[in-house]
């Protein structure tokens, strides 16, 4: 296979002070000895600040919006590199699962995997091996990546393949996708995906390019559920 | 820009306007508190402003709408005024302009305006302008004696020598033909061929004796005083008539002094015209006054009063004597021979008389015209030909205008100004537009829900 799977990592901690749920409490305190912050290298997000807030929210409305289908992948799209969309699909990722299993897919580029989804875990064998850092195992995240060395072909092929594994396995599917200005991939992983959910960065004064690229997202039968407006 | 762009802007930006528009309106109503007078109007109209009556005397004139260019009359008013006005500020509140009317009119409609903070003071200085406009008018517009003079210095001079070419035509021809007054002389001879035919029938039928009709040197002195008083007959007939022509100023002038002295209204228009007639009436009279102490002078130099008469007289006295002489020196015989050499004298001055009567008409005719013209000069003078009382009339005395149409204009403009000034400024800020767009913003323009909106983070949460 031309990419590696990283085997449930598990980040229990780190989720509870950042999506603290009654539900998943119980459920998680018995690793809370096991791990912790230091350990998983994710900071903690703290229950109250509006930054977790908004993610809460947004996986709500995730939930509300392809909760029911069967088909529960989700593409966190942007135009421009810096959008914020690995920060995006992380945090929305961890804030799923309060709620059910995800998979998050991640990209390589040209310019490597955006460390934003790198840091919950460690290179194990080679640049394309991930292994949570933490020796602890959850079965709620698990972490792909999608090379680019690969052919086109071979990503769609393999993206299909994970995304019949998480409508089989109820799971949501959350794909990092490659900035659009730089990459036709990102329409690609889009149209795969079926659902999209569009970044963009707060203050922005022009919204012809963001129309353009959403209308073009229409053509390709990728339906955009909504809208990130990051401001970071 | 495109038009939904603009008028998403302007939604978005919609208190710019009435912002502007408020501040519009109130420096409007600022302007207007603070700039804002009165303005009083009247309205007066002249009578035959540029054209005056066919053969009337035409001076320049200078039309009453010029008036208020002219510093003597803001001079004038500003002396009526009398509180520290200075003749300039009062020259700079004034207007006086034709009004234009929809109705057409003969005479010109002309509105006298002063304008001033204070309305009460507007109406009293605009009166004071009125009046002293009406005044000043007049005065520029009389002619002065001496121009009229110089006027018609030429007519009168040309008429003057029409009268002495005639006067010595008919002087020429009457001493070539011995023919001084040819009908009085005329008249006189035929009475006198009467009397000798009368007298020779009587002594035909020796009704009379010739012995008591002799009497020689008394018609001797007769003649004498006879050609005396033909001599002084053309210089008393030259101061008579001087005479009668200052007497006859002299008695029209008091005329039109009483008529301007019981003018009504009377006040300062009619005093310029009074003290020029009472002028012109002294003049006329120390004219009178000379002429007639020369014919008094005359008169007692010569010893006669009535030279005409005298010489009349006179010869009807020496035809008697010498019808008396005749008949008593030469009978009937010698009146047969007086009563022919008369008959030829009677019939060569009938003969005389039809290119006498020519000559004589002529200078009749001119001295007729001579006399009219400086009639006609002395009733220029005297303002005969410009009735004081009828060139200016103040139809309506001044009133306030209402300056509400130039309020609604001046708000008016105000507002569609500041319409178009916050319109300009809210495309200039689209222009120029820094600010990010809001939630609701981007969802009205992607036409999508915003889900979340990721508030910056410190660096531990991301």
């Amino acid at each position: 296979m031309a990419f590696k799977m990283v085997e449930q990592f598990t980040c229990e901690s780190s989720f509870r002070d950042r999506f603290p749920h009654p539900e998943r409490y119980s459920r998680t305190d018995r690793f809370a000895r096991k791990t912790s912050e230091t350990d998983l290298a994710i900071p903690p997000m703290y229950a109250r600040s509006g930054f977790a807030e908004q993610f809460r929210l947004l996986a709500l409305n995730v939930i509300s919006l392809i909760g029911d289908s069967p088909d529960r992948s989700l593409a966190v799209f942007s135009i421009n590199s810096g959008d914020g969309r690995s920060l995006v699909a992380k945090n929305l990722s961890l804030a799923l699962t309060a709620h059910s299993d995800v998979v998050l897919v991640g990209n390589t580029s040209l310019s490597g995997v955006h460390k934003q989804l790198l840091e919950p875990f460690e290179l194990v064998e080679d640049d394309r091996a991930l292994a949570p850092k933490s020796a602890a195992s959850h079965d709620l995240h698990r972490l792909w990546l999608l090379p680019w060395a690969d052919s086109v072909g071979a990503r769609a092929e393999r993206l299909a393949s994970m995304t019949a594994d998480a409508k089989q396995e109820g799971q949501f599917l959350i794909v990092d996708t490659p900035a659009a200005e730089s990459s036709s991939d990102a329409f690609l992983l889009a149209q795969k995906c079926n659902n999209v959910l569009y970044v963009m960065r707060k203050g922005a004064l022009d919204m012809e390019p963001h129309k353009r690229a959403i209308e073009q997202l229409g053509r390709l039968n990728a339906r955009v559920v909504g809208i990130v407006v990051n401001d970071n | 820009m495109e038009l939904d762009a603009f008028i998403r802007q302007v939604v978005r930006r919609w208190y710019v306007v009435p912002v502007l528009v408020a501040a519009a309106v109130f420096g409007t109503w600022l302007y207007h508190r603070e700039t804002e007078e009165s303005k009083a109007t009247a309205l007066v109209t002249v009578l035959r402003p540029y054209a005056p009556a066919p053969g009337e005397y035409t001076p320049a004139q200078l039309t009453f709408e010029a008036l208020d260019e002219s510093s003597e009359l803001a001079s004038r008013v500003a002396t009526r005024l009398g509180d520290g006005t200075t003749a300039k500020e009062i020259k700079g509140k004034t207007t006086i302009d034709i009004k234009i009317s929809t109705k057409p009119t003969l005479t010109p409609l002309y509105e006298v305006s002063f304008e001033d903070p204070d309305s009460q003071r507007a109406l009293l200085v605009a009166n004071i302008v009125v009046e002293e406009a009406k005044a000043l008018y007049l005065e520029i517009n009389h002619p002065e004696a001496r121009d009229v003079r110089a006027a018609f210095a030429p007519e009168v001079t040309r008429l003057e020598g029409l009268v002495s070419t005639a006067r010595t035509a008919l002087t020429a021809y009457e001493v070539e033909n011995d023919a001084y007054n040819l009908p009085a002389k005329r008249d006189q001879t035929r009475g006198f061929v009467n009397q000798l035919r009368l007298l020779r029938l009587q002594l035909d039928t020796g009704r009379v004796s010739a012995s008591g009709l002799e009497d020689g040197p008394v018609l001797e002195a007769a003649r004498r005083e006879l050609d005396r008083l033909t001599g002084l007959e053309g210089e008393y007939s030259r101061l008579k008539t001087e005479s009668d022509l200052a007497q006859a100023d002299v008695y029209r002038l008091e005329s039109r002094v009483m008529e301007l002295e019981t003018a009504s209204p009377a006040g300062a228009a009619v005093t310029p015209y009074l003290q020029e007639a009472q002028r012109q009436l002294t003049s006329a009279r120390q004219r009178f006054t000379t002429a007639q102490e020369a014919l008094t002078g005359f008169r007692q130099q010569n010893g006669v009063s009535d030279v005409t008469g005298s010489r009349a007289a006179q010869l009807t006295l020496v035809n008697q004597l010498m019808l008396g002489e005749t008949s008593a020196r030469s009978g009937l015989s010698s009146i047969g021979a007086t009563l022919s050499r008369e008959e030829a004298e009677l019939q060569r001055l009938e003969s005389l008389e039809p290119t006498y009567d020519v000559l004589a008409l002529d200078l009749q005719r001119a001295e007729a015209q001579l006399s009219a013209l400086q009639q006609r000069v002395l009733d220029i003078i005297g303002g005969q030909t410009l009735p004081i009382e009828a060139q200016v009339l103040v139809l309506n005395q001044a009133d306030l205008d209402s300056n509400l149409m130039w309020q609604i204009i001046t708000y008016g403009l105000a507002v569609i100004v500041a319409l178009f000034t916050g319109l300009t400024i809210i495309y200039l800020l689209a222009v120029f537009d820094r600010v990010p767009l809001t939630i609701r913003e981007i969802e009205s323009m992607l036409g999508l829900p915003v889900l979340a909106e990721v508030p910056q983070a410190s660096k531990e949460e991301v």
